[in-house]
């Protein structure tokens, strides 16, 4: 039987449908567009997959997650193209044409401070020693917007037990490359350069956090972080660094980036945390990309069943 | 009204007209992008943001083209003057609009909230109700009823709604501060210079004067 497309398919929507098809094959889908600036449902990435598949042939095969979220995701075109990277441009629609020719490989990432076995790994060989999965997260930008991602990765956690940090170890730091050549939006003193951002360790060990190297069961494009970044989902966008370079091992809460930049607006933990406002805009709702009104906001961005625990005798707007 | 009367004037029409196709071009290109899907995976933040853009950038054009006028000996100037400082209330209703409308989803208590909370909606909002004077009494008869120095007096209105309107732009972005700057910039500018030209354009006839007779041959 033939069904008929629903009209006024936005252009945005295509490109996924053939990635769809790349994935599927003959199986079909169905997709409704609701108007203009209605939220578009797109079918369950996960259900998509169905068993285990081949993703394009740029990873061997990737598990799905228990993890992850049921909830349609952000349909390709806005995840890549809608982002915030201030190493290429403060704007979010200008990365992904100046990323496009950026060499995300050969690319090195240095394993060091207080471990065991520290080292210099090949960003490949990394990602080949681990068991990818999928895992669709939500994430939600300090902006009050918020997407939901099916990012392919591997928990941190499975690193840091290989390389087996010592009891001196307390906190994670990682830390992105300062190269302006490579990096226009390095060229303005925005930010202090190089990017750097920081969890504490049981944070970095909880199984939600990854290092995602792909998106869509696509390479990670240069935009979003290539080769490989770090995806926090409880807290905010900018925790989750873009284009590590090193992962350090420290005894004490290292600097952060955006908590060096506005310490009052952001701080080292930002959770995502619908009762402690930004000064400058309220976290109480956020505008899901391709949704028009905007929704509430949940504490930890929904994964609170799994993290409270993390903060317990915390205050949280002290913390924030 | 004895110069309302007077010879019908053929050529300003289209010169009268001009200046509003132009306004109207930033909506034109809003809606098109509207309805091709160009406004991006954030369309209420983008129209936000270009209306308020708008509103601004013709604000500081109004203020500019004074001076423009004075300088290059240029008379449409003050045509283009009002239609620009118009415009600009326009898109600054739009903005407005857009916040309120489809970013705080008309609530009231999330309104208010925001306004008393936010020091940038606070300005913006004190900015746009500066705005509205001036453009209210923009047309000819509110001129004649107000006479010319109390008229001017409402006018000036302008400056300090387009300062706040800077400090509004400065207070929203996040990090780069580098487009509001050059705002702040030309501002600082066509300040010092209105200060210059303070005395020399006491005495001068009221722009505006001429606009009923305009009105009155066309209808």
């Amino acid at each position: 039987m033939f069904i008929g497309r629903s009209r006024g398919i936005p252009s945005s929507e295509i490109t996924d449908e053939r990635l769809y098809r790349a994935f599927m094959g003959r199986r079909g889908f169905l997709k409704t567009a609701a108007g203009f600036g209605a939220a578009l449902s797109l079918g369950r990435w996960s259900d998509a997959h169905g068993d285990n598949t081949l993703a394009e042939g740029a990873f061997g095969r990737v598990t799905k997650s228990p993890l992850s979220t049921n909830e349609p995701a952000t349909s390709f075109d806005d995840i890549t193209g809608y982002n915030n990277y201030y190493e290429f441009s403060t704007d979010k629609e200008a990365p992904a044409l100046l990323a496009k020719n950026f060499q995300a490989r050969p690319w090195t990432v240095a394993v060091e401070g207080d471990v065991t076995t520290p080292g210099v790994y090949d960003v490949d060989e990394l990602i080949k020693s681990f068991t990818l999965e999928e895992r669709v997260y939500r994430l939600r930008c300090v902006e009050a917007w918020s997407m939901v991602i099916p990012w392919i990765g591997f928990p941190l956690r499975d690193l840091l037990q290989r390389i087996q940090p010592t009891s001196k170890a307390r906190y994670v730091e990682f830390t992105a490359p300062h190269d302006p050549k490579r990096f226009p939006g390095q060229r303005k003193p925005v930010l202090q350069w190089p990017y750097r951002e920081g969890l504490r360790l049981d944070e970095a060990m909880h199984p939600l956090t990854i290092l995602a190297v792909g998106l869509y069961g696509k390479i990670l494009p240069n935009q979003n972080g290539a080769p490989i970044r770090l995806v926090v989902p409880w807290k905010y966008g900018f925790k989750s660094i873009k284009a590590i370079t090193a992962i350090r091992l420290v005894a004490t809460q290292p600097t952060t980036t955006w908590a060096a930049y506005s310490p009052d607006e952001y701080g080292f933990y930002a959770n995502v945390n619908p009762a402690v406002d930004h000064p400058r805009w309220s976290q109480e709702r956020e505008r899901r990309i391709g949704d028009f009104l905007k929704r509430k906001t949940l504490p930890f961005n929904g994964y609170a069943d799994q993290v409270a625990g993390l903060y317990s005798g915390m205050d949280l707007s002290v913390n924030f | 009204m004895d110069a309302a009367a007077s010879a019908p004037r053929f050529a300003p029409r289209i010169t009268h007209r001009l200046p509003f196709v132009v306004g109207c071009l930033p909506l034109l290109w809003l809606l098109i992008d509207a309805f091709t899907g160009g406004l991006g995976a954030n369309p209420i933040n983008r129209v936000i943001r270009s209306t308020g853009w708008w509103a601004l950038a013709l604000l500081v054009l109004t203020l500019g083209l004074a001076p423009a006028g004075r300088l290059l000996r240029w008379e449409g100037a003050l045509v283009w003057r009002r239609a620009c400082g118009l415009f600009s209330f326009f898109y600054a209703c739009l903005h407005t609009a857009a916040y309120a409308g489809l970013d705080q989803a008309l609530s009231i208590p999330d309104i208010t909230a925001d306004v008393i909370k936010r020091p940038h909606v606070t300005v913006g909002l004190l900015s746009f109700a500066l705005m509205t004077p001036p453009a209210a009494t923009s047309f000819g008869w509110a001129a004649l009823r107000l006479g010319e120095r109390r008229w001017q007096q409402v006018h000036q209105l302008v400056y300090p709604a387009a300062a706040l309107g800077v400090v509004h732009y400065i207070l929203s972005v996040k990090v780069d501060t580098g487009a509001p700057f050059v705002f702040a910039v030309i501002l600082t500018a066509l300040l010092a210079l209105r200060l210059w030209y303070l005395l020399p354009t006491r005495n001068r006839r009221l722009p505006k004067s001429d606009e009923p007779s305009a009105r009155s041959t066309t209808r």
